[in-house]
């Protein structure tokens, strides 16, 4: 009995998951938008959303956490759930069990961005503050309460899966699984020790020191390999050509599994830590070209002779578009943990512009990819619209472009202004008013795009509206054919 | 697979399954598909094995909702972490033992076993370089190294305010509530001084030391920050050693550094505002000083000073001078000011120069200009004569030479 994907109720899991992604991607976005305006208009802020105790620290929180574990995290589990059964030929082990724990992680996400923002009335009784108080340490914040259920989900997630797999028709396994089901098994480790330990464990610069090691594994261990996987599953079914090789696949994986985790302290290294720790870190850092470069190699090499396609799949266009950003911060993030350029850069806007090349540019480009790849086949109607898709694509790249640039000139400015120029923060603040205003402008042009998204999806997959889906039929349309 | 989507299976193929199609239903209907039962009903064991970990964790967790000290060692750690730690493994091997037996697992017997082993493997390196990372990092930052500016505070205990107003609070509050709005881990304020922070000519002219990692070993959860949108917070409290002027900041940030982006915080209530003030001021301070201050201690009230001169006096303790320069004759980061005013100093260039009204004025307005021989050279801030009108230049020189 393997995998059917017309047997009642099938798909139903990815289904949600990845409705509630898109949902989500209509918010995290948006939120970040709104948190740019802080650099523009403060006084604005001071008069409409301080007074109601949405200040900028609180918001900022929970615009990463948005993204980080909202969108993102909820389309990787939604390909999860549609990829792994059709690759190791099996249905879902519990499809219903499945729905359950993605509205378990979709109310848990909710609380999670509630508790941060009123986190300064959390604070008395100490046991409140223990359970619901937000905590200090960044991609770490979520109170102990929703850490609960975080790793709940994670867990069983992890659990389905893998239950899955045990009976599966399929014995070799797609390079896609070991790094989806290999980044969900680290993460369950991983974020259990970042986000107790740190906290409940251990204080002082000992804390910081361990939570460096979370800080960076959410991206290494979470975000990274579970988006790899999910590109390796779309790079071939979209341009219709084998994996280029599965070799380069397995050791871009275990390459990965070997560098990644020690990096984290880089992002402390003018700080009083052991120097040889940094060292560590820096090394494995420069490391990360290896893994880089395995999936880069094999994702760009695997169109081979169907480039064509690039022109006519809208999956294979935004896979192969993360793909360069991938490459791109790859190139930047190794580069930039070596001391000599890392502490004119360290504290400046260069880094999170850094953070969303990676997760915005690379990461959130594969989960489109796949989102296209998938809706018409789980929801048996082609995309509402193709024109709304066409747009959906170019204000989602040249407004990345836009956005990113000048959030990245915005923080090499500010790291001239600061660490050469003698001038203070507040000051630089004023003088890259230009450059943030256009970093605001291209997030604009984004969250533009992210609705239009958001209502070819639920035109298509709501409201049913769609025509009868054929293989093929995400393909672009010639001129003059689009809705 | 005969049925359904001939394209699954020719893709599939093409991602390199040798897949055999069609032919693999006989005997293997009983073990996967029965979902006609509740959802999640099967899983009762895991969520009694969660139930019982969290239960386990609920004890060191409410340890730290008191407040308690963690630990500095690994031998510190109580029993129930050790229970917690154990349940879990069992939990991890109980599972991998249920799927080891599963019918159809058998039937792949040959790559099974590697595979699980291999995921075994991947947890095994993830724990290694936490476990370099633990190594390298508990126990650092404490013990004998502890210094007088180490930031020591515990709930329920109340300071004054060092600039002289009537306002008190409990910077440890303070510090929950920086925590709470993401002062020090939003994006916008870090504290810690980096090396490069502190040398001549560099822009971060606040930092007068380097940030150590000792510093923060009295802090549960330490906040160290990772990106500066606004100034570095280390020092605060002697950069700017007043409540008042904090809370001002606070309430309404633009008022008092035209410049700055921040979020005004009036929504928070008085008490708050107090708190949070509080550990403000206590940023980079030794704790013994504030803990024993009375108001006005950090600025000693020379009697008889005119109206002018105690104007500057309010000046120089709302712009922090007092954080660097003693009105008592000890030594400090700056010179001090008691009897500077009609005394000869000795210049980092060897000159000498007499302490008079204009040397005072320009040793605010430019301090590089005439460096005294001892002190650093671009420690002071070098924008006191865009924040102040000539006036109020003349009340604080006024004020120094009330303190001859």
């Amino acid at each position: 009995m393997g995998f059917d994907p017309h047997r009642p109720g099938a798909d139903s899991a990815a289904r949600f998951w990845f409705l509630s992604s898109v949902a989500w991607m209509l918010i995290g976005p948006a939120l970040g938008l709104l948190i740019s305006l802080q650099f523009l208009w403060p006084d604005w802020w001071a008069s409409t959303l301080d007074p109601l105790g949405l200040t900028f620290g609180e918001l900022r929180a929970v615009h990463t956490n948005a993204v980080i574990f909202a969108v993102f995290g909820t389309g990787a589990i939604a390909s999860m759930f549609y990829a792994v059964p059709r690759l190791v030929d099996r249905n879902l082990y519990d499809e219903g069990f499945g729905v359950l724990l993605g509205w378990t992680w979709n109310g848990t996400l909710v609380l999670n961005a509630v508790l941060l923002t009123y986190s300064e009335d959390l604070l008395e009784p100490a046991w409140v503050a223990a359970v619901l108080g937000r905590q200090p340490f960044e991609y770490a914040e979520a109170p102990l309460l929703v850490d609960g259920l975080v790793l709940f989900v994670v867990a069983s997630v992890l659990y389905l899966l893998l239950r899955t797999l045990a009976d599966r028709k399929e014995p070799k396994l797609y390079a896609s699984i070991w790094f989806m089901l290999g980044g969900l098994l680290m993460t369950t480790l991983a974020y259990t020790i970042g986000n107790f330990v740190p906290t409940y464990v251990v204080d002082g610069t000992s804390a910081i020191i361990v939570h460096g090691w979370w800080l960076h594994n959410v991206v290494g261990l979470f975000i990274t390999p579970t988006g790899l996987g999910i590109t390796y599953y779309v790079i071939p079914k979209a341009s219709r050509q084998p994996l280029y090789s599965h070799r380069l696949s397995i050791i871009g994986f275990w390459a990965l599994v070997l560098v990644y985790p020690p990096q984290g302290i880089h992002h402390y290294l003018q700080a009083p830590i052991p120097t040889w720790l940094g060292n560590v870190a820096i090394v494995t850092s420069m490391f990360l070209l290896v893994p880089v470069f395995a999936s880069v190699i094999n994702f760009l090499a695997t169109p081979r002779g169907a480039w064509d396609r690039l022109a006519s799949s809208f999956p294979l266009r935004f896979a192969i578009v993360g793909t360069v950003f991938y490459l791109l911060t790859c190139i930047q993030g190794p580069l930039q943990s070596v001391n000599t350029f890392n502490w004119y850069i360290h504290f400046t806007g260069w880094v999170p512009a850094h953070a969303h090349l990676a997760v915005l540019g690379g990461f959130v480009f594969f989960l489109t990819a796949m989102i296209y790849l998938a809706l018409p086949r789980i929801t048996g109607r082609q995309l509402w619209s193709r024109s709304l898709a066409q747009w959906h694509f170019w204000l989602l790249t040249f407004g990345f472009l836009v956005f990113w640039l000048f959030f990245n000139s915005s923080g090499l400015s500010m790291a001239v202004g600061t660490n050469v120029a003698g001038a203070t923060v507040d000051q630089m603040n004023s003088a890259v008013v230009p450059l943030r205003a256009f970093r605001s402008l291209g997030g604009a042009a984004m969250v533009l795009a992210f609705f239009l998204f958001g209502y070819n999806v639920y035109k298509t997959a709501v409201r049913d509206r769609g025509e009868p889906f054929r293989e093929g039929m995400e393909v672009v349309p010639q001129r003059g054919e689009g809705r | 697979m005969t049925s359904g989507d001939p394209e699954e299976g020719r893709a599939s193929e093409r991602m390199g399954h040798p897949r055999s199609c069609g032919n693999g239903s006989e005997g293997e209907g009983a073990s996967g598909g029965d979902s006609e039962r509740m959802p999640g009903t099967r899983f009762a064991p895991l969520f009694t094995a969660l139930a019982a970990a969290l239960l386990v964790a609920a004890e060191p967790a409410a340890a730290a909702s008191e407040y308690a000290r963690h630990w500095t060692e690994l031998s510190d750690a109580p029993a129930s972490f050790w229970v917690a730690a154990a349940l879990v493994t069992l939990v991890y091997l109980g599972w991998v033992y249920y799927i080891d037996t599963s019918e159809n697992v058998k039937r792949l017997k040959k790559t099974k076993k590697r595979y699980l082993l291999l995921g075994g493997l991947m947890l095994l390196i993830v724990l290694i370089t936490f476990a370099m990372y633990a190594y390298a990092g508990v126990g650092t930052g404490f013990g004998e190294n502890v210094t007088a500016r180490t930031w020591d505070w515990e709930p329920n205990q109340t300071i004054r305010d060092p600039g002289g107003s009537d306002l008190s609070g409990e910077p440890f509050k303070g510090y929950r509530i920086a925590i709470s709005q993401g002062c020090l881990q939003g994006g916008c304020h870090t504290l810690f001084v980096r090396p490069q922070d502190t040398a001549p000519g560099h822009a971060s002219l606040h930092y007068p030391e380097v940030s150590q990692a000792t510093d923060f070993a009295e802090m549960p959860m330490p906040l160290w920050g990772t990106q500066r949108n606004g100034p570095d917070l280390a020092f605060a409290g002697r950069v700017k050693p007043s409540m008042q002027f904090q809370k001002d900041h606070l309430v309404d940030p633009r008022s008092t550094a035209p410049d700055s982006i921040m979020p005004s915080y009036a929504h928070l209530t008085e008490e708050q505002l107090n708190d949070l003030s509080a550990f403000i001021v206590t940023l980079g301070r030794p704790p013994a000083e504030l803990r024993n201050a009375t108001p006005g201690n950090a600025t000693p009230t020379p009697t008889g000073l005119s109206p002018e001169a105690q104007r500057g006096r309010e000046l120089a303790s709302d712009l922090g001078c007092t954080g660097c320069h003693t009105t008592d004759g000890s030594p400090s980061t700056g010179s001090t000011w008691q009897g500077l005013y009609g005394s000869t100093v000795t210049l980092a260039d060897g000159s000498t120069a007499e302490v008079d009204e204009e040397y005072l004025r320009t040793a605010i307005v430019d301090p590089d200009a005439q460096v005294r021989q001892g002190f650093p050279s671009g420690v002071m801030p070098r924008d006191y004569g865009d924040r102040l009108t000539d006036d109020e230049v003349d009340a604080v020189v006024e004020y120094l030479k009330a303190l001859e």
